[in-house]
């Protein structure tokens, strides 16, 4: 399920944006809740992070859209945030504030649902995955996106998180099929990294809160090409 | 003691040993420059290399051959070639053809470094100790030479030779020679063995010359595709100038033919006169603003394209990002980008088409991402979509300058068709370093 919060001052649109995304929805199977607010200053306060997008009118009495997400980045920085506008000069300034896309008035099916094909590949909606690892200490649950890095231990794993190093009964080659899919990249014979954490790769390697965990060469193409799809 | 002496001086004279020795030094010398595999649990991690080395001077010192017949010399010597590259991969990081080609060299240097020996030693009175150095000697200048005439300036390039070509320099440089010259040297003896040195010293350094000039023109070509894109970016560039030009010509006329009616009306009201002019002209006036005027200027080119064609086109530009690539190279990066962009929405049906550009800057790096709508199914080669189009050798350019551009940032550059969207993502890191 997908939570989206709409911010527009006119209810005609308000309304339109919420009967087109609805239609999307059904089409392509997707759960939509709405949360509706007529105005910027409404939205902002007492504000949860507690929606995965977010689509600000940008032309709004009191508190225009674009101050509104400048003060929308200080509270959630990862919410995803899509513009409505039907005003083309503003459509440059929405990088300050990370917007990911623009919906331009007046709305029609057509050109919504194709925008909103690609602004919702970009909205996470997922639970944060766990990865159960079987230790001497037992069975521990620790979240993928605690997981700094992954490195070869003798015959198992170790795996190198926010709260420290934990050891998990499993080969390199089972850890790797376990997290194909989760933006975990295995750059070596002996490394997989999380490219979560990943800040720079260069010749060092892929570094790693300032720490370099070393590439073979065609690790680091991988590496490469999976960070530059990755990186927002 | 003497004794340890002769028995050592007996070894190292022996032609299976002297050879080990001599194609192990080339070996190593076209391995010079590369990086090492690294293995999980191998601490230091630098131990395969000379644990490699020490196996591979076992092997050839002391691993029974089984062949006997007067051809054993040359099936020894291909095993050794064949061993050879299958150790190296395990050692070091580098790919089997690039590895092939090492090897490839090293064994003609090899035959290379006996025939000149043979022929300077030919007269000369030394045996012994004084035989062996002299002879060692030669061939390590002989092994030197090559390093320096051959192997210093291929060291760190990437092999671009296709694999065809490869596979015929290993078969005639290796394969066909080794029977060739065991052939000479069971057949002939005395002077005319001694005699065919020469001829056979210069075909190996023939061989030689043919190897690494066949990778000197494999970049070449490269380069030369890469000037070819180059002219093709401006052939676009000026076409694209032709159609700007145009629109603002017709918009023009339009605009006049608009005055000289208001002019001619005196019963409208000013005001609304004027609004009606003022809105025309809108929309031309500052399409783009990123912040960096030559993007607005790439962007606004392609923007007027998409009002005329009708296709929406998000624009969400950090262009003060990019301002230290200079105008052409981003005009090959972002024109080609969303000119390819425009040319595939508008093959789309009207309603349902869409380009968003993005750039904003993501830590260490600059993302620059285009994506567009696309229904016709793409599929991607080589991380590069296949051609279709009849347009012959220019097609396809467009992308390639763009990974040109990117490459020459210290750059990476990803094309993925998912879900009716293409999408192209780069990224550059901020601290720019520029690799010719």
């Amino acid at each position: 399920m997908i939570r989206v919060a709409i911010v527009e001052d006119q209810e005609e649109t308000r309304l339109e944006l919420q009967k087109l995304i609805t239609r999307y929805g059904e089409e392509k199977e997707i759960n939509f809740q709405f949360t509706l607010f007529t105005n910027g200053v409404d939205f902002i306060s007492d504000y949860m992070p507690q929606y995965d997008l977010v689509l600000m009118d940008i032309d709004m009495p009191l508190l225009n859209g674009l101050e509104t997400a400048k003060l929308l980045r200080k509270l959630d920085s990862s919410v995803s945030l899509a513009f409505v506008t039907n005003l083309g000069k503003y459509a440059i300034a929405g990088y300050d504030v990370g917007a990911i896309g623009f919906i331009v008035k007046p709305l029609n099916y057509a050109t919504l649902s194709v925008k909103l094909q690609r602004i919702l590949t970009k909205v996470h909606e997922e639970p944060e995955p766990y990865l159960t690892v079987s230790s001497k200490a037992g069975m521990v649950k620790v979240a993928l996106a605690d997981i700094y890095y992954i490195s070869v231990n003798g015959r198992y794993v170790m795996l190198h998180t926010k709260t420290g190093d934990i050891e998990d009964h499993k080969s390199m080659k089972q850890m790797e099929k376990e997290l194909e899919t989760h933006d975990f990249i295995r750059c070596d014979n002996s490394s997989m990294v999380n490219l979560r954490y990943v800040t720079e790769i260069n010749a060092r390697g892929a570094i790693i809160n300032g720490q370099a965990i070393p590439c073979s060469r065609s690790g680091r193409k991988v590496l490469m090409d999976a960070f530059t799809l990755y990186l927002r | 003691m003497s004794l340890f002496l002769d028995s050592m001086l007996r070894f190292l004279s022996s032609p299976r040993n002297a050879y080990v020795i001599c194609i192990f030094a080339c070996e190593v010398v076209f391995s010079l420059g590369s990086g090492f595999r690294r293995y999980p649990g191998v601490r230091p991690a630098w131990l395969p290399v000379p644990v490699g080395m020490c196996i591979f001077l076992l092997v050839g010192f002391f691993a029974p051959s089984p062949f006997v017949s007067k051809y054993g010399a040359s099936f020894l010597t291909l095993s050794i070639f064949v061993f050879s590259i299958l150790l190296q991969r395990v050692v070091l990081d580098l790919s089997i053809w690039r590895l092939v080609f090492n090897n490839v060299a090293a064994y003609a240097v090899e035959n290379l470094t006996v025939n000149v020996s043979e022929v300077a030693l030919r007269s000369s009175a030394l045996t012994g100790w004084g035989k062996l150095l002299a002879t060692l000697a030669l061939k390590a200048a002989v092994i030197a030479v090559c390093y320096f005439l051959f192997a210093r300036k291929a060291r760190h390039q990437e092999i671009h030779i296709k694999k065809p070509v490869l596979i015929e320099l290993a078969l005639i440089s290796v394969f066909i020679s080794n029977f060739l010259f065991s052939y000479f040297n069971i057949t002939f003896t005395g002077e005319v063995r001694q005699a065919m040195r020469i001829p056979l010293a210069i075909c190996c350094f023939l061989m030689l010359e043919v190897q690494f000039t066949t990778f000197r023109d494999s970049s070449l070509n490269q380069e030369k595709e890469v000037l070819e894109k180059l002219l093709f970016r401006e052939q676009r560039q000026h076409k694209l100038m032709q159609e700007t030009i145009d629109i603002i010509n017709m918009k023009s006329h339009d605009l006049k033919k608009q005055i000289s009616l208001l002019k001619n009306r005196s019963d409208a009201d000013p005001a609304s006169l004027i609004s009606e002019v003022e809105k025309a002209v809108d929309t031309y006036d500052s399409l783009v603003d990123t912040g960096n005027r030559s993007l607005d200027i790439i962007i606004s080119e392609e923007k007027l394209i998409c009002n005329k064609y009708r296709i929406p086109f998000d624009i969400m530009a950090d262009g003060a990002a990019l301002s230290f690539i200079p105008p052409e190279d981003l005009y090959s990066l972002m024109g080609n980008a969303l000119r390819n962009a425009v040319e595939n929405s508008v093959k789309e049906e009207e309603g349902r088409r869409s380009i968003a550009l993005d750039i904003h800057r993501a830590g260490e790096y600059i993302c620059i991402e285009i994506s567009n709508y696309c229904t016709q199914s793409i599929t991607l080669s080589d991380g590069f979509p296949v051609t279709s189009k009849k347009d012959g050798r220019f097609h396809g350019y467009g992308l390639k300058s763009m990974e040109y551009v990117v490459k020459k940032y210290g750059g990476n550059m990803v094309i993925r068709y998912q879900d009716d969207t293409f999408t192209i993502k780069i990224l550059l890191p901020k601290k720019r370093e520029e690799s010719a």
